[in-house]
């Protein structure tokens, strides 16, 4: 899904000379040809992740559309004063591109761990924050960049997505539903197909949480299992929650999520799914 | 041989301006800030003629009409935000009764630069966020190959950011000869001296160590200011002035004291620091 986005903007780069492409220092084997192609709109910050938001918002209020590029957790906490105070508080339309979310990057430790990136986003105003989750939410997700004004956050899982044939697997009446998204999915909907549990995935995290409920025919169903791969306070549970609280929803809601960082290697992603058995 | 008459009197006139603009402006930020009960008294008065020379090397006409071309001017130090605005009313990029809304309720103009005032290109307020901006801005000028400049001015105690230094690296990496950086060295940061707290020792030998071109001046002459702004267009990399300055400049009772970063005005020593400026 990474590379599908990459390429997509690479071609839309093409047509459009306002958009200029940073990175701090990632994306080996990937990068390399937009500096070649358009070396005027390509920079390499280095390992500067501050400096990569401050530079963007720059750019962006001389009217170029900046897109950056780094792995999830430094591009949203290492500089998140600069996501808030340049890129939000200035309403500018930057890009930034995550790679990796959940425990994609586990075995590197917790400081790879992105299971607190975009709830952190989504403590600001006006942001919108994607999670593709096949190729076609990808083209989707970056068709919404391309006229964009505003800053959007979005955090790609690794690989290429799971292709959801459809949102029900259920051939009998249930009470409940699945709602999951990002690198939680692979499990979300091999529990779903177990349990003969429908799934809807998500694709815009932070409020749109609440368009993508009501998206949803929940006549009949008694409870949402919310199965992420971020933790649930700031997470989907949390807007589920509020949007319950906003529509009076008798649903129940269940969380499935990690609580806090692995400590050692070699623990399954989802472990934590032992908690909805 | 002299200058002719009129030329003379040309000259005369700028100097009498150079004099006596910094007393007006200083005197606009004593009202606005007793006025409104409003604290960074130091800054605004450390940074008057750094900003008065900024705004006279720029091209106003080009920034009233936001050519995409124009001089940009950065206040990363946001709390200057009185001194920044009388400046800006002394260049016309203000109104006088705008000016004397400063920091009251309903106001734009509020105790830190804000874009939402027009003409003030980025917010500023928690610090070490100017540099990078500019570094955009200045990126976006080489883009365009304009030769108009990006003016940033700074805080001495700013300068512990590390934000600030990641951006002069970027910025000498790229040979951006359109940015200048000011430095208010005014040798107070927020609660005490910056060499009690951060030691940098020379900070040309700092600043001029990452590779940027370094002057020492004198922060309060705008005429050495000015001259040294110029000087950046024969250079290859950015320009860093260290401006020496005093913090709460020609208010005898505030100078180099730090508790003027927070303190406010009362009746007495409002009037004692207008009497002071005369």
């Amino acid at each position: 899904m990474r590379n599908l986005f990459l390429d997509l903007l690479y071609a839309q780069m093409k047509l459009d000379d306002k958009i200029f492409f940073l990175t701090a220092d990632m994306g080996i084997n990937l990068v390399e040809k937009f500096e070649e192609t358009f070396p005027e709109r390509f920079l390499n910050v280095g390992i500067a992740e501050q400096n990569l938001i401050g530079v963007a918002a720059g750019l962006a209020e001389s009217g170029m559309k900046p897109y950056t590029y780094t792995i999830s957790n430094f591009l949203t906490q290492r500089c998140f004063e600069q996501i808030r105070n340049d890129a939000v508080l200035h309403n500018l339309p930057i890009t930034m591109i995550g790679t990796s979310t959940g425990f994609d990057n586990a075995p590197l430790g917790p400081t790879h761990h992105m299971l607190d990136d975009w709830g952190s986003i989504a403590s600001l105003p006006k942001i919108r924050i994607g999670c593709p989750f096949d190729a076609e939410s990808v083209k989707r997700i970056f068709a919404a960049t391309i006229d964009n004004s505003e800053p959007i956050y979005i955090r790609i899982p690794k690989g290429s997505g799971y292709k959801l044939e459809k949102n029900t697997l259920a051939d009998e009446k249930q009470d409940e539903i699945i709602v999951s998204y990002g690198s939680a999915i692979p499990y979300a909907v091999e529990y779903s197909k177990s349990q003969r549990i429908p799934i809807y995935l998500a694709e815009w995290l932070g409020i749109e949480i609440f368009d993508f409920l009501n998206s949803i025919d929940l006549n009949g169903f008694k409870k949402i299992t919310v199965i992420e791969d971020h933790f649930a306070n700031t997470g989907m549970y949390s807007y589920v929650c509020q949007w319950k609280n906003i529509t009076n929803s008798h649903l129940e809601i269940k969380s499935v999520s990690p609580s806090n960082y692995q400590d050692t290697v070699g623990i399954d992603i989802f472990d934590f799914m032992e908690k909805i058995q | 041989m002299g200058l002719p008459n009129s030329m003379y009197s040309i000259r005369m006139n700028i100097n009498t301006h150079l004099i006596e603009a910094p007393i007006q402006i200083r005197s606009d930020i004593l009202n606005i800030l007793y006025k409104s009960n409003a604290s960074h008294l130091g800054s605004s008065m450390s940074t008057v003629e750094m900003l008065y020379a900024m705004y006279s090397v720029s091209d106003i006409n080009k920034i009233k009409n936001k050519s995409a071309d124009r001089d940009r001017i950065i206040v990363s130090k946001g709390h200057a935000a009185a001194a920044t605005y009388s400046v800006m009313k002394e260049f016309g990029l203000i109104s006088k009764s705008t000016l004397e809304t400063y920091h009251q309720k309903g106001s734009l103009l509020q105790g830190h630069v804000s874009h939402f005032v027009d003409y003030v290109e980025h917010s500023t307020g928690a610090l070490g966020h100017g540099v990078s901006v500019a570094v955009g801005h200045a990126i976006y000028l080489k883009m365009i190959k304009s030769k108009s400049r990006v003016l940033v001015l700074c805080g001495d105690g700013e300068i512990q950011e590390g934000s600030v230094w990641e951006a002069l690296m970027l910025a000498v990496t790229k040979n951006l000869n359109n940015l200048i950086i000011l430095i208010d060295y005014n040798k107070i940061s927020s609660i005490t001296k910056t060499e009690y707290v951060i030691n940098t020792g020379k900070l040309s030998e700092r600043f001029g160590g990452f590779g940027a071109f370094v002057e020492d001046i004198n922060g309060h002459s705008i005429f050495q200011i000015k001259d040294s702004i110029r000087k950046s267009d024969g250079l290859t990399q950015p320009m860093v002035l260290i401006c020496n300055t005093i913090k709460g400049k020609n208010v005898a009772f505030a100078e180099n004291e730090a508790i003027w970063h927070y303190k406010s005005l009362n009746s007495d020593l409002f009037n004692a620091a207008i009497e002071g400026l005369k």
